[in-house]
């Protein structure tokens, strides 16, 4: 009996069933790794479920032959063919499976191709959404700081201009188009006399002392836009005048219309005391040199009729009519020498003593001079002497003239009243090195009109006889000649802000030092 | 719908059905051939799925060695399965009384004379020395994904 051994074919069959066994069994826990390491991995899931079936049908094939090789060798042939179709059913069944499972690989990984795609669109999405959302929290960022530095910028601007606005010594005021003032600063206000806590409620009209000129202001504003150096009279709150010199902006809304303005006006009260002052000065130069000129004609012919007066005085009774015509003569003669003394004083033609001297002094004996004549018209009188007041270089007697003249023109302003104060004041301006004296009254005052006119030789407001208009005059002269100066104040402003009535004269003088330095010079 | 069931065709048809059956073969006999059909068509349908399998990898251009092995297999499962179909062609083919025990199952001899039939059988009984170097190429190719991505972690974490 010749054949070929099946052998060789049961031992492949048995020693690749159990090698089967192993490598599908590997291949399963690979897969299972694989699936460990990336759950969310479609591809390595999807490798974990064929794997699965094919290892599934390996080992379902792998048994089924080693269990029939067993039956075969055991003789349990019989066994084998009640379990067989179970076996073949399992593995065609397993078989199957795998290949619906592979069939099944393209529309998965069509599937996860497509979530990749989308996955990945996301994922740049979420880059692109993120960097904008960065790009958008820098600018964010950088608009908080820019916002912040802008609003620094703007504060501190504003403060500049606030301050600006608050400090200014001159006028600063806002104005609408019904020419209400919106806004005006705490010089403004004091420059009009109100208190600088104080909120008028004020207008152009109410401002302006002339009422073209707020019609003028408003015209020029619309015309041009703008007010250069207009000279203007403004009202204070007590009715006085102080003169400005007016700038003033245009404002205007969106459609170029004009909404208001922006006006500084500066404060020319003082300047133009000054200025009329001056022209005061210059005036009485010339009127001094004038006056020197005539009293020194006049001194000498008047001297010679005073002579031979006297001399005829000798040939002639003193009870004789002659006598006491010529006693008029006389008289009268010497009264136009003391008014030709004076012009030669005013005139500074006359010579004078330099010598320290004591304000203080020169105030006490005028005091003590004129006291009694005071008392008789109920005029109080008070003394208030600065201690060490320094000297000052002059004429002590033409200083106590000055004095004595300044108290008679307060008697006289007092006249009437039922009582009077006059009040005498020295005291020493240290930063400027001068002695001031003030002689203030509590008269009538000088009205505005002649504030300028008092210091002319010859002016005088008393009744004709009593007064000769050289007191003044002649003071304005003694000061000139010390180095210093006359002020007035009518009213009196005194230093709270408050306006009283009355004079106040202030003598300025440099203290004895300077006034030497100066005549050095 | 309604007007279709209330036809008077299916009112004369579905009385007859169920008051006289007759030979309804509701259920059919699977006789013994068909066991080895159903085999036979599932190792086509597996070469098929092979075949598709081994297509989608190389038309997605997946790179790396676990692909490659994976293709390794596919063609030799194919192979396998080809083997094994006509093995089963030629296994019904073979007359019972080919195959001899001559004191043992061991001792099986494939009786002379030897035709074609019998070589196919003969060849197609060493099926595993395919089927193993299949599985082979499946087990490095899963091995191979493994340590890929390991590789990727380790060098993430790196």
């Amino acid at each position: 009996m010749n054949g070929l051994p099946m052998l060789p074919t049961i031992v492949v069959d048995v020693s690749g069933s159990v090698l089967n066994i192993i490598f599908s069994s590997l291949s399963l826990w690979y897969a299972f790794r694989l699936t460990r390491l990336r759950p969310d991995n479609f591809l390595w899931g999807y490798l974990f479920y064929v794997t699965l079936a094919i290892t599934a049908f390996a080992l379902s094939r792998a048994v089924g032959h080693l269990a029939k090789e067993i039956f075969y060798i055991t003789g349990n042939i019989n066994l084998w063919h009640d379990i067989a179709p179970y076996s073949g059913g399992i593995n065609t069944f397993c078989m199957i499976s795998v290949a619906a499972v592979m069939i099944f690989y393209h529309k998965g990984v069509q599937a996860y191709e497509a979530i990749e795609q989308e996955a990945a669109k996301l994922k740049q999405s979420k880059i692109r959404l993120t960097k904008t959302a960065n790009e958008l929290k820098e600018l964010n960022l950088n608009l908080e700081d820019k916002v912040e530095e802008r609003t620094a910028e703007l504060s501190e601007s504003e403060k500049k201009f606030r301050h600006l606005f608050t400090a200014s010594k001159d006028m600063v005021f806002f104005t609408d188009k019904h020419n209400r003032i919106l806004d005006i600063n705490a010089s403004g206000l004091e420059m009009l006399g109100y208190a600088s806590d104080d909120r008028p409620s004020l207008g152009l009209e109410d401002l302006f002392r002339n009422e073209g000129a707020v019609r003028a202001y408003g015209r020029s504003l619309v015309m041009y836009g703008y007010i250069q150096d207009l000279e203007a009279e403004f009202k204070k709150q007590d009715g006085t005048t102080v003169y400005v010199l007016i700038s003033a902006t245009a404002l205007y809304d969106e459609y170029s219309q004009v909404i208001g303005s922006e006006c500084i006006a500066k404060d020319l009260t003082r300047l133009k005391t000054m200025m009329e002052q001056l022209v005061s000065s210059e005036k009485m130069a010339s009127v001094g040199q004038m006056a020197a000129g005539i009293a020194h004609e006049i001194n000498t012919p008047l001297g010679i009729i005073l002579g031979y007066a006297q001399l005829m005085m000798d040939d002639f009774e003193p009870d004789s009519e002659t006598y006491q015509n010529l006693e008029v003569i006389e008289r009268q003669t010497q009264a136009s020498r003391k008014i030709v003394a004076d012009l030669l004083k005013y005139s500074r033609q006359s010579g004078s003593a330099r010598e320290s001297v004591n304000v203080n002094e020169i105030f006490t004996d005028a005091v003590a001079i004129t006291e009694h004549s005071l008392n008789l018209s109920h005029i109080k009188v008070y003394l208030h002497c600065a201690e060490e007041l320094p000297v000052v270089i002059g004429d002590p007697e033409k200083l106590r003239q000055v004095v004595v003249n300044l108290i008679n023109n307060a008697h006289h302003a007092m006249d009437g009243l039922e009582r009077g104060e006059l009040h005498l004041q020295t005291r020493y301006a240290k930063n400027e090195g001068k002695v001031i004296a003030e002689v203030r009254d509590t008269g009538h005052g000088i009205e505005d009109k002649i504030k300028a006119k008092i210091f002319d030789p010859f002016f005088t407001t008393k009744p004709v006889g009593k007064g000769t208009g050289l007191g003044l005059s002649v003071s304005y002269g003694i000061i000139q000649e010390h180095g210093g100066t006359i002020e007035i104040d009518s009213p009196v402003h005194e230093a709270d802000g408050t306006v009283v009535q009355g004079t106040l004269f202030r003598l300025v003088l440099p203290v004895a030092q300077e006034t030497s330095a100066i005549k050095e010079e | 719908m309604r007007k279709f069931l209330l036809h008077p065709f299916w009112l004369m048809v579905v009385p007859l059905m169920l008051f006289n059956p007759g030979e309804a073969c509701a259920l059919q006999v699977h006789g013994e051939p068909e066991g080895l059909y159903v085999h036979q068509i599932a190792h086509l349908h597996y070469i098929f799925a092979l075949g598709y399998f081994y297509w989608d990898i190389r038309r997605t251009s997946f790179t790396g060695r676990g692909w490659g092995y994976l293709q390794m297999f596919c063609l030799l499962m194919t192979c396998w399965n080809l083997m094994a179909f006509i093995g089963h062609i030629a296994g019904a083919y073979l007359h019972p009384t080919s195959l001899v025990q001559k004191d043992h199952y061991l001792t099986t001899l494939l009786l002379e004379p030897f035709t074609l039939t019998k070589y196919i059988y003969y060849v197609t009984k060493l099926d595993h020395l395919i089927y193993v170097p299949a599985m082979f190429c499946l087990f490095i190719g899963l091995r191979s994904f493994y340590h890929s991505v390991a590789q990727e972690d380790l060098g993430g974490q790196r």
